[in-house]
């Protein structure tokens, strides 16, 4: 296999300090990637080393195989994640996802939501301390993305990343669906790929917020609580995820709401008037004649919130991901895990109407509904 | 025991450095035509108009002015073909953030790579963003005009000080 990287010799001694001054680690140990440990990556996936899986022309870059390779390697992943990892950064390269500007600007970082079978086959968590530490597959497929998008999408802290605070799901931010606990078809039904197979969802994410009601077992209430935590969003337009946990998705299925219907509901509860939201500084502007009336609405439709199931199922939470500042100008995508082995991959990275492209159209600006 | 191991680069490739300007600027500002490509960014558009006034006292004429979609994204193909067509100098900017700091550039970049020189705005804290930018296409002493960071959140006062400062770069390279 001809690899293109730049090699370069150094002692196991000082490897770990010789990828800390170059700013090529996230400040954590790396695992050194050699020659033999990138091509066995690569060669998981069945691809050539030059691949292209995502163009950032903001940047005057792409995204190789071979690249992706070095900093999965580098994190600590193992080879059979190779196909979750070029899904996601193919997933990542759509205009709509915008790489370039949520890697440099807000507070986010690209949450990855892996559905379907490949979440038992390499043994994703969806359950307990969903966010948190602990699995390996989690753990070091998202700091596999984290890596490549310091390494090559610009996303280095404090010189190109210039973000006010980032958020802790900078070092990793991979979560999976809890299909045993959902009481709908999978994340992924809904956006363009096959029920029975697998996906990669990458959405903008800020720190998620927990919404908790422990107290009710009734559909309407916890809405109420989840909806109420969706409003510390930018009300910007764009997205909004939101993680169920499997007792209040208990309690949704008893109530008969389906995905849509929790959406929908989400979506009507969630909103703040205009006079509250310039009161509180949110908006510019002083406060205007009868705009006690006018309501703004978190997302601008209700499929604009990505609903799925996931997190530990002893206590009534589920955890609200508000998106990136940017509002339309970045939207989940979804792409088909087999997308990742597939021949064609070049022409899906090019052609976006490829049902790779996933998910809905963008949405274009922020919701507005009189009360 | 010490090994000695073979890694590798886990960094992007970058394009193959053209030296020099991508295209010579015009020898007097006196007659030419002047397209802008706002950026989006806050007050960018006030910026641009008092920087296109100060022009015009110099015997430019600002012919057209497009905003872009999006602050975050490249200008589309047919905002620059407009521009590239009906301009003999496109201003643009102000890149005051990391992520239309490098669209701007590559914008400036990609309209002085079809003949029509540009002038790319940003702001002094966004200098190195720009520069990778400019590295990455291939162009990395492309060069810039820098005012005080930051453009978005000025006053009238100080957004007049930073046109004054920014028209008197402009002038360094295009008498007046």
């Amino acid at each position: 296999m001809q690899l293109t990287s730049t090699p370069a010799q150094v002692s196991s001694d000082d490897v770990q300090e010789f990828f800390l001054q170059r700013g090529w680690s996230d400040g954590l140990p790396v695992v050194p990637p050699t020659p033999d440990r990138v091509a066995a990556f690569v060669a998981a996936v069945g691809r050539r080393p030059g691949d292209v899986l995502a163009r950032i022309p903001e940047q005057a870059r792409e995204v190789t195989v071979e690249k992706l390779a070095i900093n999965a390697v580098m994190a600590g992943a193992r080879a059979e994640y190779m196909d979750v990892l070029v899904a996601a950064v193919v997933a990542m390269g759509r205009p709509r996802y915008n790489l370039h500007s949520t890697t440099v600007s807000g507070a986010t970082a690209p949450l990855l939501i892996v559905s379907g079978p490949v979440v038992q086959r390499i043994a994703l968590n969806s359950r307990f301390s969903l966010f948190g530490p602990g699995h390996h597959a989690n753990a070091t497929i998202g700091r596999a993305i984290r890596l490549l998008q310091q390494n090559v999408c610009g996303g280095r802290p404090g010189v190109v990343d210039k973000a006010t605070f980032g958020h802790p799901g900078k070092y990793s931010y991979c979560i999976a669906e809890d299909a045993a606990a959902s009481p709908w078809e999978p994340v992924h039904a809904d956006r363009g790929v096959d029920p029975a197979g697998s996906a990669v969802t990458v959405y903008a994410g800020e720190a998620p917020i927990m919404a908790r009601n422990d107290w009710s077992s009734d559909a309407g209430p916890v809405l109420d609580t989840i909806a109420d935590a969706m409003l510390p969003s930018h009300f910007t337009g764009g997205g909004c995820t939101v993680v169920v946990g499997p007792l209040h998705a208990a309690a949704m299925a008893r109530a008969g709401l389906s995905r849509a219907d929790v959406a929908e509901e989400l979506f009507r509860r969630a909103r703040r008037t205009l006079t509250s939201l310039r009161r509180a500084g949110r908006l510019s502007g002083p406060v205007g004649a009868d705009e006690d009336t006018v309501e703004r609405t978190v997302v601008p439709r209700p499929e604009d919130i990505l609903v799925l199931v996931a997190g530990g199922h002893l206590y009534g939470y589920s955890a609200v991901v508000p998106a990136w500042i940017g509002g339309h100008e970045s939207m989940a995508v979804t792409v088909p895990l087999d997308l990742a082995t597939a021949p064609d991959l070049e022409g899906a990275v090019a052609d976006l109407t490829h049902p790779g492209a996933g998910g809905l159209p963008a949405s274009p600006t922020p919701g507005e509904a009189s009360s | 025991m010490t090994d000695i191991l073979t890694v590798l680069d886990p960094t992007a490739d970058v394009a193959a450095a053209v030296a020099g300007p991508l295209v010579e600027p015009p020898a007097s500002l006196a007659g030419l035509t002047i397209g802008v490509l706002d950026n989006g960014k806050s007050n960018s558009d006030q910026f641009l108009a008092r920087l296109g006034d100060r022009l015009a006292q110099r015997g430019a004429t600002v012919a057209d002015r497009i905003r872009k979609p999006g602050v975050g994204s490249l200008a589309p193909e047919e905002q620059v073909a407009r521009l590239v067509e009906g301009s003999d100098l496109v201003v643009t900017g102000v890149g005051d953030c990391a992520g239309c700091c490098s669209c701007s550039v590559q914008d400036a970049i990609a309209i002085e790579r079809r003949g029509v020189p540009a002038v790319l705005i940003c702001t002094s804290e966004m200098v190195t963003t720009g520069r990778i930018a400019a590295t990455a296409a291939g162009v990395p002493e492309y060069p810039f005009v820098v005012v005080d960071h930051p453009v978005a959140s000025c006053t009238d006062e100080e957004l007049d000080g930073r046109v004054d400062r920014a028209l008197a770069q402009i002038l360094e390279r295009i008498p007046g």
